[in-house]
């Protein structure tokens, strides 16, 4: 049972890194923030095999669930703030 | 961006989806002292239900139960059950002070003295505070 607890750590371990490693190089900000997304997801998963359920449930609300959503809605204010001062130029 | 308030698959899957996360929000909330969960993690599944019927059916059906007025009503009286509940203790905490509540049989809902109440105020607490941001970044206002 440990043996695979160990295996499982270390892949989703390697999925961290790895979604870490593509947001920071990632050209396009809306994919960036879906890879962002799945890094929460995985760290929630994480926590759950390290034996904290309560951080696990914590992480999958706020990390994957509202923290996209309110990446989302600056990108939007955003653009829409860019798109202005490209009609006034 | 595209408009969402017309879309057929985020209306059926909302209609679907959302009861089943504002159950599961009161279920981590009540449970919170006897197993994983608590007040903050409950109230932000809540929250997150609502965002999603927001986002589903746009502003004027939540409207109705959510003004300004009545979120800052229900965020002032969640904070004061918390202060009240919270004074005794500050005060008389290390004069071996008892709470009046019978501690009854581990493991039932309805056996930890305050913890129960302390959770369901930083529940509603936390779910309309999420709301709320969330009302104020989309429109403008809640």
């Amino acid at each position: 049972m440990t043996c695979i607890n160990i295996y499982l750590e270390v892949a989703l371990l390697a999925f961290l890194v790895i979604c870490a490693i593509s947001v920071v190089f990632c050209r396009n900000l809306e994919t960036a923030i879906i890879i962002f997304m799945s890094f929460s997801l995985i760290l929630s998963v994480l926590w759950l095999v390290l034996q904290a359920p309560d951080l696990a449930i914590t992480e999958a609300a706020v990390g994957a669930g509202v923290d996209t959503i309110v990446f989302f809605l600056t990108l939007r204010l955003v653009k829409k703030l860019k798109e202005d001062t490209d009609d006034e130029a | 961006m595209k408009n969402l308030e017309n879309d057929d698959i985020l209306k059926t899957i909302a209609i679907m989806v959302v009861p089943f996360i504002i159950v599961f929000g009161i279920y981590v909330i009540l449970n919170g002292h006897i197993s994983p969960g608590g007040g903050f993690s409950g109230g932000t599944i809540i929250a997150a239900g609502f965002i999603l019927w927001h986002a589903a059916f746009g502003f004027d059906g939540l409207r109705k139960y959510f003004n300004f007025k009545k979120l800052g009503y229900i965020n002032t009286i969640a904070l004061l059950v918390i202060a009240a509940v919270n004074i005794p203790n500050f005060i008389m905490g290390s004069m071996g002070y008892k709470s009046i509540f019978p501690l009854l049989t581990p493991g039932n809902i309805i056996s930890a003295t305050t913890v129960l109440l302390l959770d369901i105020a930083v529940g509603i607490k936390v779910a309309c505070t999420m709301y709320e941001l969330y009302a104020i970044f989309t429109e403008g206002e809640v």
